[in-house]
């Protein structure tokens, strides 16, 4: 009877342990996306190249994006990088802009009869890898990319001669067939700047930076098949691929803490406007095209200095980009807007955003982004820009997201 | 006698399981994109003359209960470590704001008022860290406040000097974790709140280097017989060149220690190795020294300028590891010039790694 009870509590102890340090280790593991530590799949929610000025012909700022990516671990890093195309062309195909594309921002970009037409994440571009020596920091520009050094790879150039949208890079390794396999390994870190730039007299320079949002590896996600690989971003019950997280998860809620669009008015010579443009990327996405891109709801809680709420909601998929107080209003009414100081009275506001989820069970609705906000002088025209990440709260445990790599 | 030996080892097994539950959970959460119990904002300035900037403060309850924070005002001074503090009261989901150089009264803005938060001097170079803190002024962890900074031109529209560049960092969020013992001592030990990270990841253009977009797109140069800015030769006079490769990058690195002595304003002394890799694999090391907070002007540190690595080297990464003074925490700003000092910055929050060793924030108290 004793030799049992000891047998019984060596094995109690041993089971109890076990369960603890397991507990451990998963409670160690990162579970929502982070900007500010190394991970195994990075991603860049907004990508602009515009060297050409194309919607001044040429008269006006020209922007382009600086991208880093750095290896953070003592060993080489390869990684598999894509761009996801979120511009947008207008329905006849051309304008006088873009005569080979047609890329647009809004209907006023199109010639008579088109109308500027979201983009659908069905046209993919070719991938690039990368291989990165330890510690190394590599970094190209998105319009002429270009060959990195120590044979880090090459980067190609914008596909368009204006490009928006977004860069994701996975880390992993080259099968001996020449497929590309994610590892469960976390050692990048990323960063992007944007620089809007005139040259002549007297010139001009404004810059914005974002940190990548890294989203950690939590496993080894399943080896690629004939038709590519998936990576599971949390995990979804029921499905058939990811019922096991290979990364951490997109958030149920991001947070947006902002100041209130305001525009000085235009016989104000030295007042400053002011406005905040969101960019969301879908969390679930075949980088490459041709796969199934979720319409995802999304739910804006809005919150003023005197603690009163106000909501509202859209819906999108592949890329958005757009100026706070044209979620809720057309271009013109922006003043209407309960993203708009006129509505709300106060300077700052809290806006909770929330993609709501659905019940498939092969597609996720989960949303990453980046903020962006615009002063601009009356005087003489500049604009001063900065960006910065936004926060996140909870994890959806009802739904993961899918990335679909090729 | 082997049903004891398996008894005694399954035994062995939970203690050393639950040896390492204790060891094991020394957490470096110290997030920038989610809420936390401690903000610390490591770059707050309130510059005046030419190129004056001040700094806006954005500082959100995210959580649906309301927020009391007991806030402090971090500064070098003759004596050590000079603190102002002032107290915020955040009802639910309530954001605010305030400008440094002024302050906010009670009735000074629209909105619920947070409470009298004073200004800053002029001159101010410092750091903000705003704790949770419950109706007695106990600090308490309840993971609610987020907050951002803002680094503006301090000169009015309405003024000469006046820009709109701007440059923005998320503030850095310590998480708390219960029980909170309710003192003066804020424990960042993975106990009462979560470690601060053991190293910092800084990626930067080396001063010296130039700025390719800058060089591409914008006045890279100026021209050989007037000194007008220009990208290419096509836009200087005739028998003019363009002479390239005058733009520049020039950061500066703003950090703030983990262990803070406010109630006594003795400054901690902090000394980090450095190391730093080029995009060729060429590798510097130095050391960085900072008192009470830091502002390091990395265009003044001889091992990290461009000189000093590969002549087509455009990106250093640097690790930081403290050796003296424990765990700290940053933010990079960067200024990005063209030929004529046209420029702009931004800021970025650094990447970190790894749970650092135990740290303290002595609040005074509020008795």
């Amino acid at each position: 009877m004793v030799k049992r009870v000891f047998l019984m509590t060596g094995l109690a102890g041993l089971a109890a342990s076990t369960v603890l340090l397991a507990t451990v280790g998963s409670a160690r593991a990162q579970t929502l996306p982070a900007s500010d530590r190394p991970a195994g799949l990075v991603i860049y929610p907004k990508i602009v190249s515009d060297p050409s000025a194309i919607f001044t012909l040429g008269s006006g700022p020209r922007t382009d994006t600086l991208i880093r990516l750095t290896n953070v671990s003592a060993a080489s890093v390869t990684a598999e990088c894509f761009y996801v195309d979120g511009t947008s062309h207008c329905s006849i195909g051309i304008n006088s802009f873009d005569p080979v594309t047609g890329a647009c921002r809004t209907n006023s970009d199109c010639d008579e009869g088109g109308t500027c037409v979201p983009a659908s994440c069905q046209t993919g571009i070719p991938d690039f890898p990368l291989t990165l020596t330890p510690n190394q920091t590599v970094g190209w520009v998105v319009s002429t990319g270009g060959t990195l050094p120590e044979s880090a790879g090459t980067v190609p150039p914008a596909p368009t001669l204006f490009f928006i949208g977004e860069l994701k890079c996975i880390e992993g390794t080259f099968t001996s067939g020449g497929a590309f396999e994610a590892l469960n390994a976390n050692d990048l870190v990323g960063g992007a700047t944007i620089e809007t730039v005139t040259s002549g007299s007297p010139g001009s320079v404004d810059a914005r930076e974002y940190s990548a949002i890294g989203l950690a590896a939590v496993s080894a996600p399943a080896a690629p098949g004939s038709t590519g690989q998936t990576l599971c971003l949390g995990e979804t019950p029921g499905s058939t691929e990811c019922t096991v997280a290979n990364y951490a998860n997109c958030p149920s809620t991001l947070i947006l803490d902002h100041f209130f669009d305001y525009a000085a008015a235009a016989s104000d010579t030295t007042g400053v406007s002011l406005q905040t443009d969101l960019t969301l990327v879908p969390c679930s996405e075949s980088p490459e095209g041709g796969g199934t891109v979720p319409r995802t709801a999304v739910q804006f809680l809005v919150y003023n200095e005197f603690e009163q709420r106000f909501s509202t909601s859209m819906a999108f998929s592949c890329f958005n980009e757009i100026e706070l107080s044209q979620i809720d209003t057309r271009p013109g009414q922006e003043q209407y807007s309960i993203f708009n100081e006129n509505v709300q009275g106060t300077l700052s506001g809290q806006t909770k955003i929330r993609p709501v989820p659905g019940s498939e069970t092969e597609i996720g609705h989960g949303l990453l982004g980046v903020a962006e906000q615009f002063f601009t002088y009356n005087l003489n025209g500049a604009t001063g820009s900065a960006a910065w990440n936004l926060n996140y709260l909870g994890a959806n445990g009802t739904q993961g997201d899918f990335l679909r790599i090729p | 006698m082997r049903t004891i030996q398996y008894g005694g080892a399954g035994g062995l097994v939970a203690l050393l399981g639950v040896c390492a539950l204790v060891v094991g959970t020394a957490r470096a959460d110290v997030y920038t994109e989610r809420p936390g119990s401690i903000l610390i904002f490591p770059k707050v300035v309130n510059t005046s003359g030419a190129e004056g900037r001040t700094t806006v403060i954005q500082i959100t309850n995210t959580g649906n209960m309301a927020d009391q924070t007991r806030c402090f005002y971090v500064t070098p001074s003759a004596t050590g470590c000079a603190e102002t503090d002032f107290d915020l009261f955040l009802t639910k989901q309530q954001p605010t704001s305030f400008v440094v150089a002024s302050g906010r009264g009670m009735q000074s803005t629209p909105g619920l008022s947070p409470g009298l938060i004073p200004p800053v001097q002029p001159g101010f170079i410092g750091a903000l860290i705003c704790a949770e803190v419950g109706p007695d002024g106990a600090p308490l962890n309840m993971n609610q406040l987020k907050g951002e900074a803002t680094i503006i031109s301090a000169d009015s529209p309405d003024e000469s000097g006046y820009s709109p560049d701007q440059s923005k960092y998320d503030a850095l969020a310590v998480q708390g974790l219960k029980p909170n013992n309710n003192d003066d001592i804020l424990n960042l030990d993975g106990t009462e709140y979560n470690n601060c990270p053991a190293t910092t990841i800084v990626d930067f253009q080396p001063f010296g280097a130039t700025d390719p977009i800058i060089e591409a797109l914008g006045n890279g140069g100026i021209c050989s017989d007037n000194a007008a800015p220009c990208n290419n030769s096509s836009q200087c006079n005739s028998g003019a060149t363009c002479d390239t490769g005058q733009s520049t990058v020039a950061s500066v690195l703003s950090l703030v220690p983990c262990n803070l002595d406010l109630e006594n304003g003795i400054a901690t002394k902090v000394t980090l190795q450095v190391k730093a890799w080029d995009e060729y694999e060429v590798y510097r090391s130095t050391a960085l020294s900072f008192s009470c907070v830091g502002n390091i002007d990395l265009t003044k540190i001889p091992q990290l300028l461009s000189s000093n690595f590969l002549p087509d080297a455009q990106f250093v990464t640097m690790q930081l590891t403290p050796s003296v003074g424990g765990p700290v925490l940053g933010v990079l700003e960067s200024t990005y010039a063209d030929s004529v000092g046209n420029a702009a910055g931004t800021a970025a929050n650094l990447q970190v790694e790894g749970a650092g060793a135990a740290a303290q924030i002595t609040v005074p108290s509020e008795q």
